[in-house]
Formats: C-alpha cells, structure tokens, sequence
C-alpha cells in the first residue's frame, strides 16, 4: 500500500504543475474564446441577383482542445444553428455556449447552406480573404453563387460532413440536416438516414 | 524498480504535448486525397456503385466514412503512435521518443492495435468482407469501415507531413499544425491553394516506391510511403527525389517547434543533421504586424535538399553571436518559427499530404481483373500492373440480396501482368437463382506484388449460352437458317438473337430461369416454344427455359411441326375440276389430246367477291383475297396462331367464299376448234363456307 503511494503523491503532484504550466502556455492567435464573442450575425444573399436567401442555414460549431499526454486532441464541444429570415438575415446568440465554454475552447467556424448554392466557407463570393471574427459585431454579407450544375451541388455536398459536424446531427442541427437532405435528393443521392433508420 | 520507472515515464510523458495535423485539417487533407484519387473510380467501375465515394452505407456517405477515420485515428490514445524517425537505427526505436509510442509506420500495420484494430490488413479483411459476406447489412458495414479505415491509414501517412511528427518532437501549443488549422478555418482560399498545389517538382512519390525492399517490421509497401529507407542522415539532397518516403523529406527539410539547428545536439533523441546552419543564408523580409509592415530576418532554406522558403526567424541574439563568437550551443540565439515560416511550410508539406495520402488510397484500389466468356467458356486476366498468385471466386447476389459464393467457381492462379486464364467452366447457380443472371463478383485474395494479402473485387457478367436446336417434328431434319431469339421474361427484351447452322443449332445467350425462347419464322406465325412439342403466340404461354432443360452439351432441341391449312374443296361433275378454288380472279385452261386429231379442252374463270378466313375460338376475320387491292390469295394458314400447332388435325375456322366460276368443256381439233356442241357450260355463283384444318406437312 505503502509503495503504490509513494508512486502516486508525486504523480499527482506532476499532474497538477502540468497542469498549471499548461494553463498558464501562451495561446496564440486569439485560436480560444477569451469571453463572448456573439451574437453572430449577418445576411446571405444570391450574388448574382443579390436577392435575400430566406432559410439559409446558419450553423456554428465550437470545438475545443483537451489535452493529453503528448497530445492535444481537439473535439466537439458544442453547435447551434438558426435559419435566415425573409430578408436573409440571421442572429445567433449563443451566449449559453460561449459563457459555460470550458477552457480552450475555440472561436465558433461557421457553415451557411442553401439548397442549389454553393456553401460557406468553401465555396462563397464574398467574403473573401481572412474570414475570423467576420461575424461578430456588426456581421457581414454572405454572397452564394448559385450552383446550376448536378455535379457542382454534388461537390458542394462532398464538403458537409454532418457527422463531423455532430454526432447526432439530426437532434442537433436538425434544419441543417433537412436541407442537406433535401438537397442530396434533388441531385440523385441518398439522404442521410435519421438514427432510427440506420 | 518497476514503480521508479512508472514514476519517470510520468516524468517523461506529463509536461510535454503534441498535436499532429489538427482533426478539421486532416478532414481536408482526406476529403481532398479522397476525391483525387481512383477509389471513386473503382467504386463506380468495378463494384457498379454508381454514386462513387457519395455512395451511402450506414447512414453516411463513403467519403464521410473516409473523413471520419482520418479524424478518429486521433482518440486516445492511438495519437502516441503516430511518430516516425526516419534517422533511428531501427523502425521499432522510430516512435515518439523511441518507445512511448509505436513508430506510425509499425501501427499502420500491427494488427493488435487494440478492439477494434485498424491496421493495413484488417482494413484488407474489411474490403473482403464488404465485398463477400452474405448479408447486405454485412457487406455496407465492411465497406463503411473499409473507408474508416482507409481515412486511419492516411491520417499517419498526413502526420509524416508535419515536421514535429518526424523529428521525435512532442511539442504543444504554438505550432505548424496550429498555424494549418487556423489559415484552414479563416482563409480557405489559401488552404485550398495549399491543397492543390506544390510548389516542389514532383511533389508525388515515384511509383518505384513499390518495389522496395520490404522491412521485415512493417512489410506491406506503404511503409515505404513515409519512409524509403533512402535518406540516411548524410544525404539530404535525395530527399528531393521523386523517390523517398515523406517522413524523410519532412524530417531532412524542415524544423519542428523544439528541434531547430540540433545538428549538434547532445541528446541523440533531439539531433537531426539537417536541416543545418550550412543549408540555410539569411535574408530580411518584410512582415506585417498589426498594421506596421516591419523587417524580420530568416534563415532561408538555400541547400541540403529543398530550397527557397523561409526555415526559422533568425533570433535576437544572433548579431551578438557573430560579434563575439560565441558557441552555439552554450548560448542559444534560440531562433522560432513564426506565421511566416510556417506558411511556406505549408505550402510544401500540405500538397505533399495529399499526394501521399492519394497515393495510398490509389494503391489500395490498385488491383485490376476482368472476366470474360461464358459459362460454357470462361477466363479472367490480370489488367494490373503486379502479379497476383492467390484464389480467383465468383459471387453472385440471390433475390433477396444475401451474396453467395458459386459452386465450382473458385480457381487458385498466378497471374503475371497482363496475363489470363481461359476454358473455365462455371455453372450458372440455380439454387437459388441470381436476383441478375449472369452478374458475378468476381474477387481476388492473395498475393499482388509485393503485398501479401490484397483484395481485389471487379463485378463482371458473365454470359450465359444455351444451344437450342430446331427440327421439324415429322422427320427430325434440322431447320437451317432461322432465326432464335432468347427473350427476358421480367422485361420482355430481346437478350439475343442466333441463326440456326446446318444442324438446326444456335448459339443464345440467356438468363437461367429467366429466359424464353421465340421463333419468328419457322412457321407462317412467330411462337414461342412452351415446353415439347407445343408453342404459344404469347410469352405468358412461354416455357421458361430451365436448366433441366438442358443436355449435357447445353442443348435443348425443340421438334417443330410444320403446319398448313386444309379445306375440302367441291369438285365441279362435268370439269372434274374445283368447282371454287381457293384462287385469285383467274382462269383455268387444258386441252387434253383423247384421239387422232382431237382435243379434250377445257376452260374455267374464277371469280372472286371476297374469301375470308374466320377463326372458331376468337371469331378474327382474315380477308384472304378479293379485298380492296389484293392480287392474290393469302393462304389461310396466315391466320393461324402458335397455338394452332397444338391442334394439327383440327378445325380451327372456315373459309367463306363468295365466289364465281363458269365451267366450261369441249371437244376440238388440232386448231381448238370447237367439235360439236359443248360438253358443259355451267355457270355458278355463291357464297360457300367450308371448315378450315390444321395439317402438318413436310417443307
């Protein structure tokens, strides 16, 4: 008994300097949510027409990093998601997730889809360039080529991964997954089955 | 002892961190080596899935499943695993600080990976049974995990891409992968050019890769993907050839966050020759911070291998060093790689990612086979580059979708390039039938190239030939020159098509259980054959050609009777001709010498109103002459039907006749002319109905 603990006291105690002199790295280029950063807001519009895309969905995806011996293993941590307006515009607040977010928590990525349009971040008009932060605040313009072609909305496809996205895509971000399987069905692919169906 | 050495590896392991590519990074990296490479192809080619790599299993897409491996190899604590030294002594001291972890190459191929284990052969095992096992639930959940898998081999393939990976480096925090993950998420522009494109020539392994010696640690040739065994640490020029492993060319060319200008490093754990301070010069770039454009000094990789990219930042005390000579490793200048550098790291190691991942994937799927022939005759041949030497199979798919290996067809061959095998016979499985006759999987297991447990599926048809053989039933004597058709059942299409030879026999292709046979000319009608003797005019009526059917040598031989029409004709008391014969308007002449210098003659007109023929079972007219522009006389078996061969000897209608005829007969001379009166001159004129049979005749 006596041996196993002098093995674990001074494991502990490493395990707790670790674990401060972890908290304590530098964490460069603002990769962590430092405080609230929302809501995210914005507008998504055809770019051609500049018409208002009503219904676009707006998914955030907050992932952090925990850390382990020798590694750092990023996971989900949590999503939203809401639907833009008539006018094409949409607010998501998320103060709950942002404000309970555990340590090492990164800034939200973002996906946009509208069924026949190319998504952002992929495959957007505008914005262009570095795309951090361009929610925030005031909110920016989203401009979506419309897609004409089966095989571009095929590709435009390949690049949701629902599952990646979530585990269980279809309680989480459930409009998202209406449209992607609305538009999976429009262009000759299977839809993604709800669990129950798997 | 032991809890001492428990206590430092504690040490050892607790303060230190680090990240391979970060998850959505390796997703990228996948998805894009994924979409480039063949497996969409062969999917789509030889599996017949025609949605590809969006094919769905599982409830999610082939190429999610791919990205979903490359993101799960990065669980605890399989991460420990993913380091490989391409300077150790040795694969098994390649691994994260030589034995924390396995070196990346030995996990991709240890098959106790842990439950379940992903290695390189359980992922072959995965394809063979997503290609043979019974159940389609089976076989989507080995295909699904094929790709989870795939998406595993790849990831360690990604992480010879980042330098840290490669140099025994576990650092943490501000890093290469940090700096992938971030540009990725905040300006994909700039990732997708990373993606697509090198800025190094070739960028992509030369296929030579293949043939290399194989380590008896990892022996499937993808370990020579992340390393060649070619650079030795004295080298670094070779890493810029097309053949090397990519650990070997990350680990030559590029720092990792800890392992910067460690040529002289005293921990054999930390020295790496190159880099050095020879490869490098230093040059002054101009860098933005915030909105201040300032200069910063590089080393500027411009030797030892790749060249033209900024290595590290050249540190603040680096002036100090030159002025007072002081010794590098006493007093480090300590230099750091920022934003900058790992830019230009980027753009060399990312589109190397992909080309290697492709790369693997492109070899997973290497294997090429057709099949070719008939069940009567058939082969198969090695379209691929390697040699296969194992067991060639057919599968074939029942109604209700369970997959089953046909009887008989299981063939153990070696096969160089190009080579095939032919004169195989294959029984077409009855029992069951296939849901598609003559759709097979056919699927290789066994030695390609220098691999010693590929799985090779190519779903091929393979035809399936009957010989039917026609003859007329009266006297055996073959019908040459006819056509036979094979007709699907299901659809009603025609599957082929064959002229009788000398001997009445022609070469079809069918469907077993699935197939009639129709003959369109024996007779005045088309038939189809419905078992014996007996035909039908409709395919509902039509035998479905079974196996049973056949002789030995594939042969049904069909006995036809030839059938025509009979009717009893009036005989006319004074002409002894047919008072109505089944005749267009016409005449009929003869002069018949019955003396010396005299002349039987005779003469009849025929007349004809309108002759019909009228079916007794439907009542279906047949106007057989003396309709509007007809100039001769149908015969009434043209309203025969294929079910009227069954009835040979019976009456199956009547002729109506509206007819006239005069009758005339004289005695004349040599010159015709008339001697005496007339013998007759009868005139008649009526509508007549006679009963119509079915006679069989010779042809």
């Amino acid at each position: 008994m006596m041996r196993w603990l002098r093995l674990a006291l001074p494991c502990l105690c490493l395990l707790a300097v670790c674990s401060m002199a972890l908290a304590q790295s530098p964490e460069g280029w603002d990769r962590y949510l430092d405080k609230y950063r929302g809501p995210y807001r914005g507008e998504v519009i055809d770019a051609e027409t500049k018409a208002p895309l009503a219904g676009a969905v707006f998914v955030a995806l907050w992932r952090r990093d925990r850390v382990y011996p020798f590694h750092i293993v990023t996971e989900n941590y949590a999503v939203r998601e809401t639907v833009a307006d008539p006018e094409g515009r949409f607010l998501l607040e998320a103060r709950d997730v942002e404000e309970r977010a555990p340590r090492r928590t990164h800034r939200p990525e973002f996906l946009i889809f509208v069924p026949g349009y190319g998504s952002f971040p992929r495959f957007q008009r505008l914005p262009t360039g570095f795309l951090g932060g361009v929610f925030e605040g005031a909110g920016t313009t989203v401009e979506l080529p419309r897609h004409q072609g089966r095989e571009e909305r095929r590709k435009n496809l390949d690049s949701i991964h629902p599952y990646s996205i979530s585990d269980t895509p279809f309680k989480d971000i459930p409009q998202l997954m209406r449209r992607v399987n609305e538009e999976s069905i429009a262009v000759g692919l299977s839809s993604y089955p709800p669990p129950e169906n798997r | 002892m032991i809890y001492y050495a428990i206590l430092v590896a504690c040490l050892l392991v607790l303060p230190v961190a680090a990240i391979a590519y970060e998850i959505p990074t390796h997703e990228r990296i996948t998805e894009t080596s994924g979409d480039r490479s063949v497996a969409g192809q062969v999917l789509t080619g030889s599996l017949g899935l025609s949605d590809g790599l969006r094919t769905s299993v599982g409830g999610q897409r082939l190429l999610d499943w791919l990205t979903q491996g490359s993101r799960r190899e990065d669980d605890p604590v399989r991460f420990l695993n993913h380091f490989h030294n391409p300077l150790a002594s040795d694969w098994s001291q390649a691994g994260l600080l030589t034995s924390v972890g396995q070196s990346s190459i030995l996990w991709g191929q240890n098959v106790s990976q842990g439950f379940p284990s992903w290695s390189w052969r359980d992922v072959r095992q995965l394809y063979f049974d997503a290609l043979t096992r019974p159940t389609r639930a089976d076989r989507d959940r080995g295909l699904g995990r094929t790709f989870e898998g795939l998406g595993r081999q790849v990831h360690l393939i990604q992480d010879a891409a980042s330098p840290a990976h490669t140099r025994n480096d576990p650092h943490v925090l501000y890093n290469y992968e940090w700096l992938v993950d971030e540009v990725q998420r905040r300006e994909p522009s700039t990732f997708e050019g990373w993606l697509t494109g090198s800025p190094d020539v070739p960028g992509a392994p030369d296929s030579g890769w293949r043939s290399l010696d194989s380590n008896s640690l990892a022996p499937v040739a993808t370990a020579r993907l992340i390393d060649a065994d070619r650079y030795q640490g004295g080298n670094p020029l070779v890493t810029m050839e097309p053949l090397i492993g990519l650990a070997e060319y990350t680990n030559a060319n590029f720092f990792s966050e800890d392992r910067i200008f460690t040529e002289n490093d005293t921990n054999v754990q930390k020295r790496f020759p190159y880099p050095n301070r020879a490869s490098a010069t230093e040059q002054d770039f101009d860098v933005q911070v915030g909105t201040a454009t300032v200069k910063r000094r590089y080393f500027v990789k411009t030797g030892d291998g790749a060249t033209g990219y900024r290595l590290a930042t050249v540190g603040l005390l680096r002036d100090y060093h030159q002025r007072f000579n002081l010794d590098w490793t006493r007093f480090r200048e300590s230099p750091a790689l920022d934003e900058a550098v790992y830019r230009d790291y980027a753009a060399r190691l990312v589109p190397r990612a992909v080309t290697y991942s492709t790369t693997l994937l492109d070899y997973f799927f290497r294997g090429q086979v057709i099949a070719f022939g008939n069940d009567v005759s058939m082969g198969f041949q090695n379209l691929g580059e390697e040699a296969m030497d194992g067991t060639f199979a057919l599968y074939y798919d029942d109604a209700s979708e369970v997959r089953r290996p046909v009887l008989g067809a299981t063939w153990a061959r070696a096969l160089a390039p190009g080579e095939f095998v032919e004169g195989l016979q294959l029984s077409a499985p009855t029992s069951p039938p296939a849901q598609d006759p003559g759709k097979y999987l056919l699927v290789f297991r066994g030695a390609m190239g220098s691999e010693a447990d590929a799985v090779v599926g190519k779903q091929v048809m393979i035809e399936s030939v009957i010989f039917p053989r026609l003859i007329k039933r009266k006297d055996g004597t073959p019908f040459r020159g006819y056509v036979v058709q094979a007709i699907d059942v299901g659809s009603g299409q025609v599957l082929s098509s064959g002229l009788t030879d000398d001997d009445g026999k022609a070469r079809l292709s069918w469907k077993p259980g699935r197939t009639a046979l129709f003959i369109p000319s024996v007779n005045f009608f088309p038939m189809f054959w419905a078992g014996g003797a007996t035909f039908s005019s409709g395919i509902e009526g039509a035998r479905v050609v079974q196996v049973s059917d056949l002789d030995p040598q594939r042969q049904v031989t069909i006995a036809i009777p030839v059938i025509s029409a009979e009717w009893p004709e009036r005989i006319e008391a004074c002409t002894e001709r047919p008072l109505f014969a089944h005749a267009p308007n016409g005449f009929f002449r003869q002069s018949v010498p019955v003396g010396d210098g005299l002349f039987d003659f005779i003469s009849i007109t025929y007349g004809v109103n309108l002759i019909t023929f009228i079916r007794g079972d439907n009542g279906q007219e047949l106007p057989l002459c003396g309709g509007e522009g007809s100039t001769a006389c149908v015969d009434p078996a043209a309203g025969f039907v294929a079910e009227d061969v069954n009835r040979v000897g019976q009456i199956v209608g009547q002729l109506v006749r509206d007819m006239r005829s005069n009758h005339y007969r004289q005695l004349t001379d040599t010159d015709g002319r008339p001697i005496g009166q007339p013998i007759c001159l009868n005139e008649y004129e009526e509508v007549e109905v006679v009963p119509v049979t079915v006679a069989e005749r010779l042809i």
